[in-house]
């Protein structure tokens, strides 16, 4: 019997939360939210939202709300989404992806008298690179002449990051990673450069905002809701729009992006390289596929053709995940690329830790690649050669790993700038697989000796 | 959009400036919008109201130029 668990990540929201029962995603909506969700779904802008997959789609069920622990109220059902991933995850292009479709999800519901409740990033999942908007509770009736009560939100979790890329390079995915609840304006106005300050957007919405910030409500007093047109709300939604559409990331060198243009495959090696791959994923068919280092996901891309039904790609490299991102949208292939240090990846973390879910505790992958990351693993973090492949190995249960071996110029370059306190050699890697897993193949791909093993768990 | 109806928007955004160092956030929002995210709207709201304004009185002028030059030309 499956017994119905609530989802850490949404307690939050007073109109109702998000349930597991078995593989089942319910929603449940309370009671006092039950006449503006009957107003929403009436004006008929959820479907349409929900056919063109803007939103995800939801349907009544017959289960009753006290199975959910609610007195009354009424329970939705939705498509279980392929993976949930965090906005501290998502290159710039992903999160850019990201605020617009929030921001247009906003601007048509309003030409059926709807707006949004708030603006959390963590509201907007992807499948694939398309971006998917998961909390149908968010929209309810607009109220004439109210303010976006979302906007700081909004602010922080999605402008910030995105203009703090734009206008310095720093790729924002670490302080995120820190700050659940996004850049806080004051920090951002901080670090910002006085170059940035002079366009008169980043003076509104960083500067003139952070100072208001700063004013302290007095308690008490009148409770008069302030009036903002409906014309100035719509503006403010279109002008942010197109501010986020233009910003062009500011690029700092990264040798990962340019990898493969400049990496030391010969192409006979590259080609060996895909064949292994390719046979692999063609013979397993998996239904979800990790890349693991994914770089710019060129053997993401050749999973997808040869039958990988979704795919997460990690990488530590942002620069590279967003090519990755881009490639992927070009190619309208089912990959997700997302940002994570793999030597320290994505913890589970938030309120109770477990209101966002760690790396390894959203790994539902039937399949793995680790592609020439395990010198990395043991060079780059100094983790020794065992433990680096059973992080693999206890990813998924079938998958491919490349080992690099001493000789070869990558591994040579990493040891002639620092020494090795783990044995790193051929025979060392073949025991610490042996122990994690079945090898069931393995093929010497270039004259380094380059070799990639598959492995399958007992 | 007439000249009256902006005059009173622009009212409307600085009394609720105003009104707003003293209130709370409305009642229908689970999240904080913040004060000053209200405020600085406001003055967006406010600054669109100027410029329809702006706009209003700078169509009003050009009109009367216009039609200063037309009365001269025809008489």
């Amino acid at each position: 019997m499956n017994t119905v668990t609530a989802v850490a990540g949404s307690f939050r929201d007073p109109a109702g939360g998000v349930h597991r029962l078995g593989d089942r995603i319910l929603r449940t909506v309370a009671p006092e939210f039950d006449a503006d969700f009957a107003a929403v779904v009436a004006t008929g802008v959820l479907d349409r939202f929900a056919e063109a997959g803007r939103i995800v789609p939801f349907a009544p069920v017959s289960l009753p709300p006290q199975a959910l622990g609610l007195a009354a109220g009424r329970v939705l059902e939705h498509p279980r989404l392929p993976f949930i991933s965090h906005p501290y995850e998502w290159s710039f292009e992903a999160l850019r992806a990201a605020a617009l479709h929030h921001l247009d999800l906003q601007i048509d519901a309003m030409a059926d008298g709807v707006t949004m409740t708030d603006a959390s990033a963590y509201n907007v999942q992807f499948v694939g690179t398309e971006p998917i908007f998961i909390d149908v509770l968010s929209f309810r009736p607009y109220r004439e002449g109210e303010i976006w009560a979302g906007y700081r939100q909004f602010c922080e979790q999605f402008l910030n990051p995105l203009l703090l890329c734009a206008a310095t390079g720093i790729m924002p995915n670490a302080w995120y990673r820190g700050a659940l609840e996004g850049l806080s304006t004051a920090d951002t106005r901080a670090l910002l450069p006085w170059r940035a300050k002079l366009s008169r957007r980043v003076l509104l919405h960083v500067v003139a905002h952070s100072a208001l910030e700063k004013i302290e409500p007095s308690a008490g007093g009148t409770r008069r809701a302030p009036m903002l047109p409906r014309a100035s709300y719509l503006r403010l939604l279109t002008d942010l729009r197109s501010w986020i559409a233009g910003l062009i990331p500011r690029r700092r060198r990264s040798l990962w992006a340019d990898y493969t243009g400049t990496c030391s495959y010969t192409s006979a090696e590259r080609e060996a390289k895909c064949a292994e791959v390719g046979a692999f994923v063609a013979s397993l068919q998996p239904r979800m596929l990790w890349d693991i280092g994914c770089n710019t996901g060129e053997y993401a891309l050749l999973a997808a053709e040869v039958g990988a039904s979704r795919i997460i790609g990690w990488d530590g490299d942002a620069a590279a995940v967003d090519a990755a991102f881009k490639a992927a949208r070009t190619a309208r292939a089912p990959i997700t690329p997302l940002v994570s240090n793999l030597a320290n990846p994505s913890p589970s973390q938030g309120w109770g830790q477990a209101e966002r879910l760690g790396m390894r505790e959203r790994s539902d992958a039937d399949a793995v690649l680790a592609l020439a990351l395990v010198h990395h693993l043991v060079f780059g973090a100094n983790v020794p050669l065992p433990q680096a492949v059973r992080f693999i190995t206890e990813l998924a249960p079938h998958g491919l790993i490349e080992f690099v071996p001493p000789g070869d110029v990558q591994v040579d370059a990493m040891l002639a700038r620092r020494s090795v306190h783990h044995p790193y050699d051929r025979s060392a890697f073949v025991a610490a697989l042996q122990k994690a897993a079945r090898i069931e193949r393995s093929t010497i791909i270039g004259p380094s000796g380059r070799e990639i093993f598959r492995f399958r768990r007992p | 959009v007439t000249t009256k109806n902006s005059i009173a928007r622009l009212r409307t955004a600085a009394l609720s400036i105003a009104l707003l160092a003293a209130s709370t956030a409305p009642a229908w929002a689970y999240l904080d919008p913040g004060t000053g995210s209200m405020m600085l709207q406001l003055m967006l709201g406010g600054i669109a109201g100027v410029a329809v304004v702006g706009k209003l009185y700078l169509r009003r002028a050009t009109d009367f130029i216009r039609q200063f030059g037309r009365r001269r030309r025809n008489g």
